[in-house]
């Protein structure tokens, strides 16, 4: 499980990354969530899961539709051998489509429609759980039947 | 919901209570749109869809008010505690549990 503490954490940096308007950190980050490796050791799992929660709290306030291939690199994070860092992809996966969900819901359903291991349906139940908490009311009635 | 008509089967109960949460959370924005695949999936569900379903209530009950909301699966929840598949029955009991222990909810349980 994410540490309450993670989470926490990122929601008050992405307040004041919104706040400054600090661009440059959320293209930053939107590269470091590009360079995850596949294999993530112990000691730098902390890195990761912050700098992906962050990214994915910023994606919250700040719409992230111009970064389109996120979906897709996010959906590799949930490939990788930590089950932390998976679950934080999720959960910013999660966030990210709150702050534009025209855009990505729908690619974030079809994604998960094409998963075939249990391991990735999974994250993205907890990606489209993250949104329905954040945001239920932006599922429209052919979402929801 | 398609999705999670599928997905309730799962013999992961991560997968079960991920899901169970997210319809709960749905329920309380969309309980009406939600009625028909509950029922229907309380109804003519396996053991771990009528689990995943019942135990949704344990999200959507927590500090609900909305009795309107509840009172058509009432019955269907008291019959389930005899469901023969102990994860269901597990399910249905902690969602009346939630239900019973709700004071806006717990006179939905009142005989006529």
């Amino acid at each position: 499980m994410i540490a309450l503490n993670h989470r926490a954490a990122a929601k008050f940096a992405a307040a004041i990354i919104q706040a400054k308007n600090l661009g440059n950190v959320v293209s930053d980050l939107a590269k470091a969530v590009t360079q995850v490796p596949k294999e993530v050791s112990e000691d730098q799992e902390a890195k990761h899961i912050q700098n992906i929660l962050l990214y994915g709290e910023c994606g919250a306030l700040i719409d992230q539709s111009g970064n389109a291939g996120i979906v897709d690199t996010i959906h590799e994070l949930f490939k990788i051998n930590n089950s932390k860092v998976r679950q934080a992809g999720a959960i910013a996966l999660g966030d990210i489509t709150v702050g534009n969900t025209t855009f990505f819901l729908a690619k974030v359903l079809s994604q998960m429609q094409v998963a075939t291991q249990t391991i990735e349906k999974q994250m993205f139940l907890i990606t489209l759980k993250e949104i329905i908490i954040n945001n239920p009311n932006c599922l429209n009635q052919a979402q929801l039947d | 919901m398609e999705q999670y008509l599928v997905q309730s089967k799962s013999k992961e109960q991560i997968t079960r209570n991920i899901i169970a949460e997210s319809i709960g959370k749905l329920f309380i924005c969309h309980e009406f749109k939600l009625q028909a695949p509950i029922l229907k999936a309380l109804k003519d569900g396996d053991g771990n869809q009528v689990a995943t379903f019942a135990l949704s209530f344990r999200f959507s009950a927590y500090n609900n008010s909305n009795k309107v909301a509840f009172q058509p699966y009432i019955d269907s929840l008291v019959n389930l505690i005899a469901h023969k598949d102990l994860e269901a029955k597990q399910g249905v009991l902690k969602a009346l549990q939630q239900i019973a222990g709700n004071d806006s909810l717990k006179t939905l349980f009142s005989v006529p």
